[in-house]
Order: C-alpha cells, then structure tokens, then sequence
C-alpha cells in the first residue's frame, strides 16, 4: 500500500498544478477573449469608437452650401473638400468651430495632380508649367496657377 | 440677410454634427453590446485598385497619415511609381511613401510606358500574419478586416516579418504592430476609408461582397482583375485593376 500513497501524492500535485495554471490563466486571460475567435472581443469595439478626422464633403455642405454647389458643378467635382483643406476635425468639433479650415493657394499643390509626370495617365490634364505659363505670358510663382483659375471651377472659359 | 443665412447654417451644421455624434456613439456602444446595430454579418469588405486611373498625387497616403495618426516615415498606405523602358529596364520609387506626390527626376532611359500603383494591407482571407501571432493580438473580424489590437501586441515584430507585402510596420512609439484598418471606425459607420474618400480619380474603391448591387463586387465578378503575388495563396481581398508584370 506504499506505492498507492505515492500515487495519491502524485495525483494531488497534479491536479495542484492544473488548479494553479487554470486560475493563473484566468487572471492573465482578458474576459472577452475567445468570444468571437482567437482574440480580445472587446477591440473591436475599441477599433469602431475611434475618432473620424475626414467628414467628407456632405459635412461642409451644412455651412458652405454654395461654394459646395460650385465645386460640384466644374471639373473638380470629385475633389473632396478637406483634400486641398484640411481635415474637418481640425475645423469643427461637437458642432463648434474650432479652428479656421487653412487655405492652400500654393502652385505646388495644383502640380501634385497637374504636372506632367512619367507614367501618368495620358488623358488626365496636365501641363508642363514653364510652357503653359510661357503660352499665357506668366511666370512661375508660389500661387500663379490661382491667378486665373478658380480652384472651385477651375475650366476656363465656361 | 446674410447674416440670417450663416444661423440657419449653423444650426443645420450642429444638427447634423450632433446626429452624427450620436451615431457614432451608438454604433461604439452596439459594438461593446453585441454588434446589435451594426451587424458585421451584413458586409464582407473588399477594396479595388485601378493602377491605370492613379496619377500619383500621393493624396491617399496623406488622409491615411491624418486620419490615423500614422507617425512620419511609417506608412499603412503608399504609392509607388512604375517607370518601364524598352529593354527590360525598369525604376521603382516611392519617395517618402508618395505623400507629397512625385519628383519629376529624368531617368537614364527612355521610360516606354509608366504606372502608379497604390498599395495597402491585402486583408489577406488566408492571412499569414494573424497566424504567427503568438498572443492572438492579430485577427480577422468577421466582416473580413484584419486588425491588430494594441493593448494586446507584445511587439514582437512576427507578424511584420510574416507579411509578404510589408504592409505592417512597428509603431516607434506604442512599439506595437500598427497596419491599414481599412478605415475600421469609418466603414463601420458607413463611411469610406479615409484613402478612398481622398482619391479624385476614383483609383481606389470599397465595396461589400454581401450586397448584390454593390459596384465594386459587380466590377471584380465581371472584369479582369488580379491579387498581388497570388502563388503565395494568401487570397487578398485587395483587388487590383491596370497592372503590369513588373508590379509585385
């Protein structure tokens, strides 16, 4: 009956262990994890509450519906407001205005999407900028490309 | 009058913005309760790349980098830029991810045909960074977006290493892994991802595969379309239109 003390001892240690490890495990272990699969539930919803910086052009629409109008009619349509701005975040919270949008009149913003680059799409407009200035009799500038067009409407002679 | 105009504006923006507010709230508390209101059953995100309409302004990487607060030099979204020459000669770049756009530098060839081609994390269907995690800090959620949650990161930099299309990075100062969400809290608000909203040629597209009219799904169900470096058998959810050999 010796050996089965031994046993019993060795049981005991056994289950000792696995009592230990389960409550150590459940300590360590969040409480959502495994609700949906190998991971924390709960992030989700922390991902989902993040703050939204962007409120797209359906957000200024409520203060500046005209110049939204405007936007919306010329070839510039698909520019989203906060783009060439800033975002809204930056502009208005909770309702409120908390800082002036900045406005970007600068040449080198216009020649992002205008300039003529290898490997852009042929039919998207671009210009060589000395030719096109040379061609209306300009020269370059920080802000040139504003001086005659709207950045609103930007196709001239409409 | 004018000054009537700017109240009523007023009142209509703080309207809309408190709507929007409580919506968003909702929707982060239906999340914590269940996902009652927003059903992550309902959608099965997918997102389209046109590399033939892209024209580098490298205005994506800059709402990325503003909406989610990506730290300077690190990137969930870039641009790069393809220059081919006859010959077999190509150039790759992607000065500073594409944010301020392109340099227009002269090349040593004669570049024969040209592409930018924006790139992003594939939301992998068969995703090798969720699988290397060793905490279950990588997941997919069940609308199909592969998230890392960062309490949960150890920043062990496995997952970054597994990615075959560099698409994670570690943060430089949480020190965990950080990657595109596609815009989580924005999709779930019925939002765009903030790289798609700013697109103004329509290069980058989100859609839904669970809804029969989405554009998106009736494009890739109908037109030619191709996954990055599809032998790796990883099944992007990211689609890509317009792309030539040399892209990997």
């Amino acid at each position: 009956m010796e050996h089965g003390k031994h046993l019993a001892r060795m049981i005991l240690l056994v289950f000792l262990v696995l009592v230990v490890f389960h409550i150590v495990r459940t300590l360590f272990t969040p409480s959502s994890f495994g609700r949906y699969g190998h991971y924390r539930a709960d992030n989700v919803a922390e991902q989902m509450a993040k703050p939204v910086a962007y409120g797209g052009s359906a957000s200024c629409e409520a203060c500046h519906s005209q110049r939204n109008a405007q936007l919306k009619g010329g070839s510039h349509a698909t520019v989203e407001c906060e783009i060439c701005h800033a975002p809204l975040s930056s502009h208005v919270v909770d309702s409120g205005k908390i800082g002036e949008m900045p406005i970007n009149r600068s040449t080198m913003l216009c020649l992002r999407c205008h300039e003529r680059w290898d490997g852009r799409p042929g039919k998207f407009p671009q210009i060589e900028l000395e030719e096109h200035l040379g061609k209306m009799g300009a020269a370059v500038g920080p802000e040139v490309c504003v001086g005659c067009h709207d950045s609103h409407d930007p196709k001239m002679g409409r | 009058m004018g000054k009537e105009t700017t109240r009523r504006g007023f009142l209509e923006a703080a309207a809309t913005t408190a709507l929007a507010i409580t919506l968003g709230r909702k929707a982060g508390l239906a999340a914590e309760a269940g996902l009652s209101e927003y059903n992550w059953e309902d959608y099965s995100y997918v997102y389209l790349v046109d590399a033939s309409k892209c024209i580098g302004c490298g205005m994506c990487v800059q709402a990325c980098q503003k909406e989610n607060r990506v730290p300077d030099g690190f990137f969930r979204t870039w641009v790069e830029r393809y220059r081919i020459g006859e010959g077999g000669r190509v150039e790759v770049d992607s000065p500073n991810g594409g944010i301020n756009g392109f340099p227009a530098t002269i090349l040593d060839f004669k570049v024969t045909k040209g592409l930018f081609v924006p790139k992003l994390c594939n939301h992998c269907k068969n995703t090798p960074c969720t699988q290397v995690c060793p905490v279950g800090a990588s997941y997919t959620t069940k609308d199909g977006v592969v998230l890392v949650d960062d309490k949960r990161c150890i920043g062990c930099g496995y997952c970054v290493q597994a990615c075959p299309y560099g698409s994670r990075y570690l943060h430089p100062v949480s020190h965990v892994a950080d990657k595109c969400t596609w815009c989580y809290h924005r999709i779930t608000r019925g939002l765009k991802p903030a790289c798609v909203m700013a697109c103004p040629v329509g290069a980058r597209a989100f859609g839904n595969m669970k809804n029969l009219q989405d554009p998106v799904r009736k494009t890739i169900a109908t037109q030619p379309v191709l996954v990055l470096q599809p032998e790796l058998l990883t099944r992007p959810n990211c689609y890509y239109k317009g792309l030539d050999k040399e892209v990997r």
